[in-house]
C-alpha cells in the first residue's frame, strides 16, 4: 500500500528579500515499511520536504500540490487530526539534537510528556515505558538517566534521547532528520545500528548527506539538488550507477573515492536558471541544457532521472 | 644545540605539553585536556591529529600558536623556544602563523565586509597603501576560488562554502608559513568539502606551507595527511606515517578506530567506492 504519496508539491517562502523557491514540482511516493532515503546538499529542501509531510511549515510559507497520507489528502485535514497523525503515526527525529531538546527540563519528563500527550495511560505508565524506551537504545542505568538534563549527556546520548522520544508512541513511519550529523565515527557506527533495529517493520523516511548512513539504512534513495528531485531509484544500483552528473560528482566526492570536488555551487533559491537547475557545474551541458527545463522521467520501470542526456553515461 | 639545528627542517616542536582547565570559583574542577603530548612538524609538511571531539585536539592547536598558554612543557617554532615570549616578543612571530576553524562565523565580522575581513589582517600587520591592499586581496579572492565582486558582499549573503574560503583568505593574507586547521571541513557537505580540501592542499604545496590539520574524521586525515597522530582523553597514543598507521596501528584505539572506519566502508560497499572511481563518463 501506499504509505506517503505526494504529487507536484510546491513550497515557497515569502521573505524580506523576495520568494524563496524552497521544493519544485516534487513527486515521491513510499509505500508502508519501505525505507526511503533523502540525500542532497544542505539548503536543497530536504528538510523542508520533511516538513511539509507533516505539515510543520512555518506560516510564511506557501504550498500547493498534494499530499496523501494512506489515500487521504492531507491538506483537507484539520489540526486536530494532524496532531493525532504527529506522534502516533509519523514521528519526527529533528535535526539538531542541542536546539532540539528542552535545556531546562530532564529527559525523563521530556520523553513522558510525549507519551502522555498522545496516549490515555498513567503517570507511572509513562514512566514505565520511558524507562524501557532509554533502556532499549542502550542507556546503562536508564532510571537515573531519567533526572538527568540534556547538556549532562554527548551529542550520541541526546541523539539517542530524541529517538527514544520519536519511538514513544510506537509510530508507523519515522522522519530522521540528519540523524548522524555531528557525530563521531564509533557513536555514529551505533547510532546507525540502532536506528536499523528500530525502524525494522517501520517505513522510514532518513534525510541525510551520510550517503553511508543512506546505504546501510534504507532500500530506496532518492537525490535533491536545488530543491528538485534529479535522481531516485534502489539504492544499491542508484549509488552503484549513478546517471545523473550530480550524483555522479557527490560520490566522487567521497574522500575515499578521491576526494573529487564538484565545482561551483547550488543556484540561489530566490532565482534559479530556467534550464537544468545543474547546467552551471555540470561537465557537460548542451545548449537545450540552458533553454529548457529537464523532467523527471521514468527510466527503466522503477528508477527516475532528470536529465537530458543521462543515456551518455 | 638540538632544537637550533633540527629548526632547519622543523618547522614546530610541542614538548610534552599539558593542560589543565581550572574552573568554578569556590569548588575548583579541574580538567586535564591536554597531558604530555609530543609532536614534530617537518617544514612543508602535514600532520594530521584525528581523535573524538573532547580528547583535546584543538586545545593543542591552539597551545602550538600561543593562542592558550600551557600548564608545563615548551613550544618551539622554527628553532626558537616561543613557550615564555611576552605578548610583544611574540608580535614578530604570529604573522607566520595562522588557526582556521570549523566555523568560519566567528571570525568573520558581520557588519564588515568580505573585502574588509581579508585585508584587516594586511592593515593591522603591514604597512601598504590602499591601492596595494585592495590588489592583494583581489590575489586572495583568486587563491581561494572566489570571484573578484564579492569583495562588496556581506558574509550573510555567502554560503558556508564561501564563508568558509572567506576565513581561508584572511589567514593567507600574512603569508603565514604554519597553519593550524580545525575541523574546517566538518560542517560543510560533501562535494564542497572536497573543494575545501582540495583547496587546502593546493595552496600546501605551492607554497610549501606547513598544517596542522585537526578532524575527528579518519578518511579526510588519511587523504590529507603525511604523518597521523591519535588522541585520546587528552593523550597522545600514537604518532605515525600515515601509510603505516593504516597499515600497522599500534594502539588498540587506533585500530578501533580504522576497524569503525572499514565497517562504514562495508556499509557503503567497498564495491561501491571502487566503481565509482573516475574518470567518470560524463566529466571531462
Ligand atoms: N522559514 C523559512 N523561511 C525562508 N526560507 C526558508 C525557511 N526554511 C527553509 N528555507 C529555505 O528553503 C531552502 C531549503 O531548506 P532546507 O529544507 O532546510 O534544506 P536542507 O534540509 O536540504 O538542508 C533553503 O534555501 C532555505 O534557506
Ligand atoms: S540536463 Fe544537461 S546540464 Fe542538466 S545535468 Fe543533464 S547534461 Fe547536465
Ligand atoms: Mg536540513
Amino acid at each position: 500500500m501506499t504509505f506517503l504519496n505526494i504529487r507536484n508539491l510546491r513550497v515557497r517562502f515569502m521573505s524580506q528579500s523576495g520568494v524563496i523557491h524552497a521544493l519544485n514540482s516534487i513527486d515521491f511516493s513510499i509505500d508502508a515499511g519501505e525505507s526511503c532515503a533523502l540525500v542532497g546538499e544542505s539548503g536543497c529542501g530536504k528538510s523542508v520536504l520533511g516538513m511539509a509531510i507533516i505539515r510543520l511549515l512555518p506560516s510564511n510559507a506557501v504550498i500547493d500540490g498534494e499530499i496523501r497520507f494512506r489515500e487521504k489528502n492531507m491538506a483537507e485535514m484539520s489540526e486536530k487530526d494532524m496532531q493525532e497523525i504527529r506522534g502516533k503515526e509519523i514521528a519526527m527525529i529533528p535535526q539538531n539534537s542541542a536546539m532540539a531538546l528542552n535545556p531546562v527540563m530532564t529527559i525523563g519528563s521530556q520523553i513522558t510528556e510525549t507519551i502522555l500527550l498522545h496516549r490515555k495511560v498513567s503517570h507511572r505508565e509513562s514512566t514505565e515505558r520511558a524507562i524501557e524506551l532509554l533502556k532499549s537504545l542502550g542507556f546503562q542505568e536508564p532510571e537515573k538517566a531519567m533526572d538527568r538534563y540534556p547538556h549532562e549527556f554527548s551529542g550520541g546520548m541526546r541523539e539517542r534521547v530524541l529517538i527514544a522520544m520519536s519511538l514513544a508512541c510506537s509510530p508507523v513511519c519515522i522522519i530522521a532528520d540528519e540523524p548522524t550529523a555531528g557525530l563521531d565515527l564509533i557513536i555514529r557506527n551505533q547510532t546507525i545500528v540502532l536506528l536499523k533495529e528500530q525502524s525494522k517493520e517501520k517505513t522510514l523516511l532518513l534525510i541525510t548527506h551520510d550517503l553511508g548512513c543512506a546505504y546501510r539504512l534504507c532500500n530506496w534513495i532518492t537525490v535533491m539538488y536545488a530543491g528538485e528531485i534529479i535522481e531516485s531509484g534502489p539504492t544499491k544500483e542508484v549509488l552503484s550507477h549513478p546517471f545523473h552528473p550530480y550524483t555522479i560528482g557527490l560520490l566522487a566526492s567521497i574522500p575515499s573515492a578521491g576526494l573529487h570536488p564538484i565545482s561551483g555551487m547550488s543556484p540561489s533559491p530566490s532565482n534559479f536558471p530556467a534550464g537544468c537547475r545543474f547546467a552551471e557545474r555540470c561537465k557537460s551541458p548542451l545548449i537545450r541544457c540552458q533553454k529548457e527545463h529537464p523532467s523527471l522521467v521514468l527510466i527503466d520501470g522503477v528508477r527516475k532521472v532528470r536529465c537530458f542526456y543521462y543515456d551518455r553515461t | 644545540m638540538e632544537s637550533a639545528r633540527s629548526g632547519v627542517f622543523t618547522m614546530i616542536e610541542l614538548n610534552n605539553i599539558s593542560k589543565t582547565f581550572v574552573s568554578g570559583y569556590f569548588f575548583h574542577k579541574r580538567k586535564d585536556a591536554v597531558i604530555n603530548a609530543s609532536l614534530t612538524i617537518q617544514k612543508g609538511k602535514i600532520l594530521g591529529l584525528v581523535g573524538e571531539s573532547g580528547s583535546g585536539k584543538s586545545t593543542l592547536g591552539r597551545i602550538a600558536l600561543r593562542l592558550i598558554d600551557p600548564s608545563s612543557g615548551t613550544i618551539v617554532f622554527d628553532g626558537t623556544d616561543i613557550t615564555s615570549l611576552s605578548k610583544s616578543a611574540l608580535r614578530t612571530f604570529r604573522p607566520r602563523m595562522q588557526i582556521v576553524f570549523q566555523d568560519p562565523d566567528t571570525v568573520l565580522d558581520p557588519l564588515m565586509t568580505i573585502g574588509d575581513s581579508i585585508s584587516e589582517p594586511i592593515k593591522i600587520w603591514r604597512e601598504s597603501n590602499r591601492h596595494k591592499t585592495e590588489e592583494k586581496v583581489l590575489e586572495l579572492l583568486e587563491i581561494v576560488g572566489l570571484r573578484a565582486d564579492m569583495i562588496s558582499r556581506f558574509p550573510f549573503e555567502l554560503s558556508g562554502g564561501e564563508k568558509q574560503r572567506v576565513a581561508l583568505a584572511r589567514a593567507l593574507a600574512l603569508e603565514p608559513e604554519f597553519i593550524v586547521a580545525d575541523e574546517v571541513s566538518s560542517a560543510l557537505d560533501l562535494s564542497v568539502q572536497a573543494q575545501i580540501l582540495n583547496l587546502l592542499k593546493d595552496i600546501q604545496r605551492k607554497r610549501k606551507l606547513t598544517y596542522l590539520f585537526i578532524s575527528h574524521d579518519l578518511q579526510v586525515i588519511q587523504s590529507m595527511a603525511d604523518h597521523v597522530a591519535v588522541m585520546k582523553d587528552g593523550v597522545i597514543l600514537e604518532d605515525q606515517k600515515t601509510s603505516d598507521l593504516f597499515s600497522s596501528p599500534e594502539d588498540p584505539y587506533t585500530r578501533q578506530l580504522i576497524t569503525e572506519s572499514h565497517k562504514s566502508e562495508t556499509w557503503f560497499g567497498k564495491d561501491l567506492l571502487t566503481l565509482n572511481k573516475p574518470p567518470f563518463p560524463l566529466q571531462k
